[in-house]
């Protein structure tokens, strides 16, 4: 079983987006009010996130409000996908 | 939540070799270009061999696009959805004409976004080169159209204050 915590979510998105390491983000700032996320990240992440964790993410979870934050994403990778 | 994960596997045409694999719950990610052809499997995906570039760039932007296609179908769905409707203040004799409306509107946009992803698919599939390939990219990212409905309400709230 993978574990991951919001520190490492944050990592994923850095290398996605690298000046995101210097946005002030803390686990329930708004990704996509910062800037952090946007609708081509965001489908990166996801991909990301599939590939690094074994997942499969479900059609219904694509919604971006399960992505508004670190703690949103890590709470349905912890409820839904079997990550720790 | 879908049990079943489905592989699809994309081989190089001319080297019948695997490019690329994607796995998917509900999305469907089949399609095939004129250098790339898909295969859906339930079997575990093998390692990818080709090297080639190009075909690879290719599918990774095709499903890009596939995937936040359906994210934007989904958010169609939920805004039209009888729950949502039912929030909007409309008085009742004018109910009935209303959720006609809004089910025409909803039909229009799926096959809006429908049609643009067809659009999108078919320049990227075509791309003879990965310059092609990144210039359409870029082009699918900002364009506005993709933006019809942008899962993303910040996005959507630029595109309003542009115009």
């Amino acid at each position: 079983m993978k574990t991951i915590d919001t520190e490492q979510i944050r990592q994923y998105i850095v290398e996605l987006k690298p000046e995101v390491r210097d946005f002030p983000l803390d686990a329930t700032s708004g990704l996509f009010d910062a800037g952090a996320l946007d609708s081509y990240t965001v489908i990166m992440l996801i991909q990301t996130l599939e590939e690094r964790l074994d997942i499969v993410f479900d059609y219904s979870d694509l919604r971006a409000f399960n992505f508004e934050n670190l703690e949103a994403i890590l709470k349905l990778l912890k409820t839904k996908y079997d990550v720790k | 939540m879908s049990d079943l994960i489905k592989t699809f596997l994309f081989y190089d045409r001319q080297a019948d070799k695997p490019i690329f694999v994607k796995r998917s719950r509900d999305i469907d990610y089949s399609f095939d270009g004129p250098d790339f052809y898909s295969v859906e499997t339930a079997a575990a995906a093998p390692i990818t061999a080709s090297e080639n570039g190009l075909l690879k760039r290719k599918v990774a932007v095709a499903i890009w696009l596939r995937t936040i296609m359906a994210v934007i179908d989904r958010g169609v769905s939920d805004d039209f959805s009888e729950r949502s409707l039912k929030a909007i203040p409309v008085d009742d004799a004018s109910r009935s004409k209303f959720l006609k409306l809004t089910a025409e509107e909803k039909q229009l946009l799926k096959e809006r976004i429908l049609l643009n992803r067809k659009r999108f698919e078919q320049k990227i599939l075509a791309a003879k080169t990965i310059e092609e390939v990144e210039s359409e990219f870029l082009m699918m990212r900002n364009s506005v159209q993709i933006g019809i409905y942008s899962p993303i309400e910040r996005e959507l709230r630029k595109i309003y204050e542009d115009y």
